[in-house]
């Protein structure tokens, strides 16, 4: 009978390993996480599983979810974590920054949601009115990875003089910033600069209004004064910052990332930037573009427009296949990024981190595979 | 554009031993039995089209209720395991253990038919859901998943009943169709039949290992090896859970823990040998030589699945508790298709095999298994020497 014992039992385990390996042993195959999340909402599977708590109107198309993690999340003020849904009965996921401070009493965190066209998870999250029962509602399940990003957050000792320059949504992960600035007691070391489109765009303006240096630029309207337009570096002496002196953060559309990065050019590490990715745009049928990335084997190739497996073994990768006809499931691979066609239905699926079939997938514009 | 010999390049000649040459009554599937066409081949791509249409309008109904439904079986099953092995645990009273003993059984057909055989064929994968994804799902029976996959997804799906590629016809142990060279060891057909049946998730296991392949040098020992691993670790596995562990845990009655865990296992056996092998066996259903489908298109690749597979008749739980293989005219269709969507769209199928002349071949139960246990029966003789329940349907097809 011993020999059945799987090899790790003969280490003399601690009372805890040995617990684990019983355990493992019991529910085999589908592990105690597989009993667990059978009864639990699926949009939790292999993630922290949150309650939708309250839903704070922000602007006509976005608004901030309140959610209770199970378990408390440690987070410093800046980082996102991945938010998985269940949208007509698929889980999606998608990347959302922390909005709130880690040092709030209760535990809650926050994201904010922005309404964009056709987006699949963001209309789900900003729907839920009456007019739209597929929506979120309080009371919902999400899931929620452990909070991701080393670069772009607040450091510690906290800075003692802190800019924080956000465009549109951007101002996500500044809120937290400020927020924690606050609850800190260094709310006067902050200055905030965002810029918005028009006042129906702006996140937060009531928020804004009351800290002690925030300025609101809303890049659509006409007007005279030191704060008008895009930003430029002119704009900082106005609100008397010295980007040589100043710590900043600049989160927003790559133009604004851009422009602060140029008005901190001479003291670079001073700022640490977040820019949000322009939407692949999906090209004709005509003609097969872009680039097909195999990441792991890092190789790249021009798209020629066959099968992603095709064009993986014209690559020289030998990724497993079956069928090639798309019923066998062999072949289905994640997809990092890019949008591929089925050649059965024509289908463009453009998500991020999904699974494709390699066979009867056509890649649309750049597309990356973990291969 | 998808003919399996373009789709196919390189395993046509190679990897597949050669076709059976003496074939007794080999004849173009495309023709009768007076060499007439079965279908045209513009009627053969119609046919295709409408199923795709079928395929097409189901895909693209993906949603909810089919991630609750199955969401739901997985609760059921998990609930039913859970409860059976605690009424094990109160096995010395008689009535808990055969109600033990059934509530596992059924988690365990659950688990491994309309759960397990269902996932690993990428039913679900669209739900993006880790625990429900053909690529990482593993069920609670001896065969390892990845095993698996590929002997059944891939080779038995796409060579569907091709003698000589299709390694299910008779799982290299039974004597299942005339197309095979009768040999005294065919006697032992019935006895066979009997084992395959008892041991069926061994069966299963060490089928993957594709041991004529390797006896006739087509496949060496060292490629077997992942394979062999694979299914060593896993029976190990399987074996500790409800040979050793449960056992364990109910110590004071450790003999009927382990008496309930294998008759709940022999149970599953019998159950999905039954089920499966109404799945292709009965009589009636065509069998067909490599050159037969050398130029197969998709719509001709359809025509060999409808009518080299056979559904059976039963009410919604008969249908859950085999997996819905009890449809497999539809899933051998649209093997990726949601498996409680084959009752509903059944209906449909069958005018299609009506509107174009071709049998489907359905039955209750005791009807299918029962010829399939008569095939079991006649092929254990020489070809001829008991005559064949139903014609072929090919011919039967062109007849009408």
């Amino acid at each position: 009978m011993t020999t059945l014992l799987p090899r790790a039992s003969t280490a003399l385990p601690s009372a805890r390993r040995l617990q684990r390996l019983v355990l493992n042993g019991l529910t085999y195959p589908h592990g105690v996480e597989g009993y667990r999340d059978a009864y639990r909402p699926a949009a939790s599977a292999g993630r922290i599983l949150a309650i939708v708590e309250a839903i704070v109107p922000q602007t006509p198309r976005a608004h901030t979810l309140v959610l209770r993690p199970e378990r408390p999340m440690a987070f410093a003020p800046g980082q996102h974590v991945l938010v998985t849904c269940q949208v007509d009965g698929a889980r999606q996921t998608r990347c959302y920054s922390l909005c709130d401070t880690p040092r709030r009493a209760d535990g809650r965190v926050e994201i904010t949601v922005a309404h964009i066209p056709d987006g699949l998870v963001s209309s789900h999250l900003t729907g839920g009115g009456a007019g739209d029962p597929s929506g979120v509602a309080i009371g919902d399940a999400v899931g929620l990875s452990a909070p991701q990003g080393t670069d772009f957050v607040l450091p510690l000792p906290r800075p003692e003089r802190l800019v924080l320059i956000g465009g549109g949504s951007g101002i996500t992960p500044l809120r937290s910033m400020w927020r924690t600035m606050q609850a800190e007691g260094l709310g006067d070391r902050v200055t905030v600069l965002y810029y918005a489109r028009t006042a129906a765009d702006g996140l937060f303006l009531d928020e804004l209004s009351t800290l002690g240096d925030a300025h609101v630029v809303l890049t659509r309207a006409t007007g005279a004064g030191p704060l008008v337009g895009r930003f430029e570096a002119a704009h900082l002496a106005a609100v008397g910052i010295d980007p040589t002196t100043a710590s900043a953060f600049a989160c927003g559309p790559p133009g604004l990332v851009d422009a602060v990065r140029d008005a901190w050019s001479d003291a670079p590490d001073l700022l640490r930037t977040e820019s949000f990715a322009p939407p692949v745009a999906p090209v004709g049928d005509d003609m097969p573009e872009g680039m097909l990335t195999f990441a792991r084997a890092g190789v790249s190739a021009h798209n020629d427009g066959s099968t992603l497996l095709e064009q993986a073994e014209a690559a020289g990768l030998s990724p497993e296949a079956g069928c090639r006809m798309g019923i066998c499931h062999t072949c289905t691979t994640t997809k990092h990024a890019g949008a591929v066609r089925d050649v059965r239905t024509g289908e463009v699926d453009d998500r991020e981190g999904c699974e494709v079939q390699l066979c009867i997938s056509q890649p649309v514009g750049n597309v990356s595979l973990d291969l | 554009m998808f003919t399996l010999s373009t789709l196919l390049p390189l395993r046509t000649a190679t990897d597949a031993p050669a076709a059976p040459t003496a074939a007794p009554d080999a004849r173009h599937w495309g023709v009768d039995a007076d060499g007439r066409p079965l279908l045209a081949p513009e009627q053969v791509e119609a046919l295709g089209r409408d199923l795709d249409a079928i395929r097409e309008r189901e895909f693209a109904d993906l949603g909810e209720v089919d991630s609750t439904y199955i969401r739901r079986i997985v609760a059921v099953q998990r609930s039913l395991e859970i409860g059976g092995r605690g009424l094990l645990f109160l096995g010395f009273l008689p009535p808990a253990w055969f109600a033990g003993v059934v509530a596992l059984s059924v988690s365990k057909i659950l688990d491994n038919m309309e759960i397990g055989h269902n996932v690993m064929h990428g039913q679900y994968d669209w739900m993006n859901d880790p625990n429900l994804h053909s690529s990482k799902f593993e069920w609670d029976t001896a065969a390892p998943a990845k095993n698996w996959k590929h002997g059944h997804n891939f080779l038995h799906h796409t060579y569907t009943n091709i003698i000589g590629k299709d390694r299910d016809i008779g799982y290299g142990i039974l004597r299942m169709t005339e197309h095979e060279k009768w040999t005294p060891s065919a006697l032992l057909n019935p006895v066979k039949g009997f084992l395959l049946a008892v041991l069926f998730q061994w069966g299963v296991a060490l089928h993957d290992i594709e041991v004529e392949k390797i006896l006739s040098g087509d496949k060496s020992l060292d490629e077997a090896q992942d394979v062999i691993v694979a299914i060593r670790h896993k029976a190990r596995r399987q074996a500790l859970k409800d040979y050793v562990l449960f056992p364990l845990l109910g110590l004071p009655i450790a003999p009927l823990v382990f008496a309930g865990n294998v008759a709940a296992n022999l149970i599953r056996n019998v159950w999905a040998f039954t089920i499966i092998f109404c799945g292709h066996f009965p009589e009636g259903v065509a069998l067909f030589t490599e050159e037969e489908v050398e130029h197969e298109t998709r719509g001709g690749w359809y025509l060999r699945q409808m009518l080299g597979s056979a559904n059976l008749t039963g009410g919604t739980l008969f249908h859950i508790m085999s997996g819905n293989l009890s449809h497999q005219i539809e899933h051998h269709l649209f093997p990726d298709m949601p498996a409680r969507r084959y009752q509903q769209i059944a209906a449909e199928v069958e005018e299609i095999c009506e509107r174009y002349g071709l049998p489907y071949n359905t039955g209750p139960l005791r009807t299918q298994f029962g010829s399939v246990v008569a095939k079991i029966c006649r092929l254990a003789l020489p070809n001829g020497t008991v005559r064949k329940g139903r014609p072929d349907p090919r011919v039967l097809a062109g007849a009408r």
